[in-house]
């Protein structure tokens, strides 16, 4: 190759990622026209990069403004005065020369400590608990993106794998029903064909037990490894709303269903409980297919009241329950 | 009225005036986060890194020059603080930072080999869409990280070569080596990826 061609070459390239200046630009055109084997490297290069347009990204997350801002307005605010240790411990700085305290000072600590101890500590915790809780929210919010891209490539399908639609039960430890094929492999698909970037996402922090995904190769697995690689059911793939509905705003996934703990039938009152991740029973995130998720401490937060942990009204489950028709959302492992 | 640039904005935020840093905030998220999800793959960290690239950038804005450029200021801290989060995930750099790359050495056709065959060779077989943003996907995200960066720097946001040279931290000469190597690189593997789909079409009588 001449480097008057190596030269030209260079300069298709520079024209495609818009690196010309107007003039060099201009001499470009003129050698297309009189050049007609640079002319077709140039459109060949054009085609080689024509797919890279493919590679679309998500928006990120509305309220990441709002987090940015909100962390830069806490950088002006000034660090909460915490009591001195020296105090604490009756040594060191200008308290050095004192060794006891007065009965005034005792009582005055004695209060401050009860202070912190019936008002400040329970406040800690709850601001610990809603931390956790928002960040559980924000790992829906993720998958849900990542459900409404697989949506968007599979002609509004939602993830789910042949096995899990036809036959088998989706329950592990129920007798008698096989083969057990399980919902989570559905979820699991996001995380495979990496819809879903991290397997951390999965796990709710406040769910006890709760541990992440972390390999290298999702592809290397058809479903989560452990049951605590995910702490979120979904939708019941076998039921007959495998598909995005425009219709109406479904509950898709939301924090493990309290009806089935350990990969068994949990007998209780579906209609009192909330999921187990939070609090034991605080109430559960809901995302939903409109790709919006929600706290809630009811569970009738389908559409028109509906129960998300029952099928319909049943109250008793072998692990070969469906949905009773396409609104009914029904949140299985 | 005029919009202001990015610079008037920053020496309006160093003068005083509250809501300059915000506009630029407002003004550059989006594009950061798509830079940092290309260059990390991971929506989790994009979300990570953006605030914490701002926050950096909030913090540091009375070292900034001003004659200079915020933008690739902006995407030099968010660069660095993905490469740390790749690095800390263990990802190999296959090349060291300030290596030169040998075309011929880079694992996929030298760009001038590409340029030279026929034309209906490339992409000759399309794929279907949901497909094709899987298989392009997974080949930019296989690229090595410093092929990587320069491709998203210069084909998605159209950084100048110079400003590319400033964010990645080496001469313009490499960044334009390292360019010419990820288009290889790229250019190779879709090749593949599209010749062993329409095999297995074939296979399947699709």
């Amino acid at each position: 190759m001449t480097d008057d061609q190596q030269h030209m070459d260079e300069w298709l390239l520079d024209d495609q990622l818009d690196q010309l200046t107007e003039d060099q630009r201009r001499e470009l055109m003129e050698a297309l026209r009189k050049n007609s084997a640079l002319a077709k490297r140039s459109r060949r290069l054009q085609r080689l990069l024509e797919p890279l347009d493919a590679f679309t990204t998500t928006p990120p997350p509305t309220y990441l403004v709002d987090r940015i801002l909100d962390r830069i307005a806490a950088q002006n605010e000034d660090l909460p005065v915490v009591p001195g240790s020296a105090l604490m411990s009756g040594q060191g700085g200008s308290h050095a020369h004192r060794s006891v305290f007065s009965f005034k000072e005792m009582l005055t600590l004695a209060a401050m400590l009860t202070f912190v101890m019936l008002i400040v500590v329970p406040g800690v915790a709850n601001v610990r608990a809603k931390s956790r809780q928002v960040a559980c929210a924000n790992n829906l919010h993720s998958i849900g993106r990542g459900v409404l891209a697989y949506a968007a490539d599979n002609t509004n399908m939602l993830p789910v794998v042949a096995s899990v639609a036809n036959q088998g039960g989706w329950l592990r430890e129920t007798e008698g029903v096989k083969p057990y094929t399980p919902n989570s492999r559905g979820r699991y698909l996001l995380l495979r064909l990496r819809y879903v970037d991290d397997g951390v996402v999965f796990t709710c922090p406040s769910q006890p037990g709760a541990e992440a995904l972390t390999v290298a190769n999702p592809h290397a697995f058809s479903d989560f490894p452990d049951p605590a690689n995910c702490s979120y059911d979904s939708q019941n793939m076998a039921g007959p709303t495998a598909r995005l509905s425009t219709g109406c705003d479904m509950p898709y996934m939301a924090d493990a269903n309290p009806l089935f703990v350990g990969g068994k039938f949990n007998a209780i009152d579906p209609r009192l409980s909330n999921s187990r991740n939070h609090n034991g029973g605080a109430g559960q995130n809901v995302l939903y297919l409109a790709g919006h998720t929600q706290w809630t401490k009811n569970p009738n937060c389908g559409v028109r009241g509906d129960n998300i942990w029952q099928a319909g009204t049943l109250r008793h489950y072998r692990g070969t329950e469906k949905q009773t028709c396409a609104e009914d959302a029904f949140l299985v492992p | 009225m005029k919009t202001p640039t990015d610079e008037h904005l920053l020496q309006d935020h160093l003068d005083g005036r509250s809501d300059a840093f915000e506009l630029l905030v407002r003004r550059h998220t989006v594009e950061l986060h798509r830079f940092v999800l290309r260059f990390t793959n991971s929506s989790p960290t994009a979300d990570d890194v953006v605030q914490e690239a701002f926050l950096q950038a909030y913090l540091s804005a009375g070292k900034f020059d001003t004659s200079r450029r915020f933008r690739p200021w902006l995407f030099t801290i968010a660069a660095n603080k993905a490469r740390d989060w790749l690095r800390s995930r263990g990802r190999r750099m296959e090349v060291p930072l300030d290596a030169k790359v040998d075309w011929d050495l880079d694992g996929g056709k030298s760009f001038a080999d590409l340029m030279t065959g026929a034309e209906q060779e490339v992409g000759a077989v399309e794929l279907q869409a949901g497909e094709q943003r899987r298989v392009v996907r997974r080949i930019v995200e296989s690229l090595p990280d410093i092929f990587r960066e320069v491709l998203v720097l210069a084909y998605y946001h159209r950084f100048a070569y110079r400003e590319i040279a400033e964010v990645v931290g080496v001469p313009v000469g490499t960044v334009k080596s390292r360019l010419h190597a990820a288009i290889g690189r790229f250019a190779t593997a879709y090749q593949e990826s599209v010749e062993v789909d329409e095999t297995e079409r074939n296979t399947f009588g699709l």
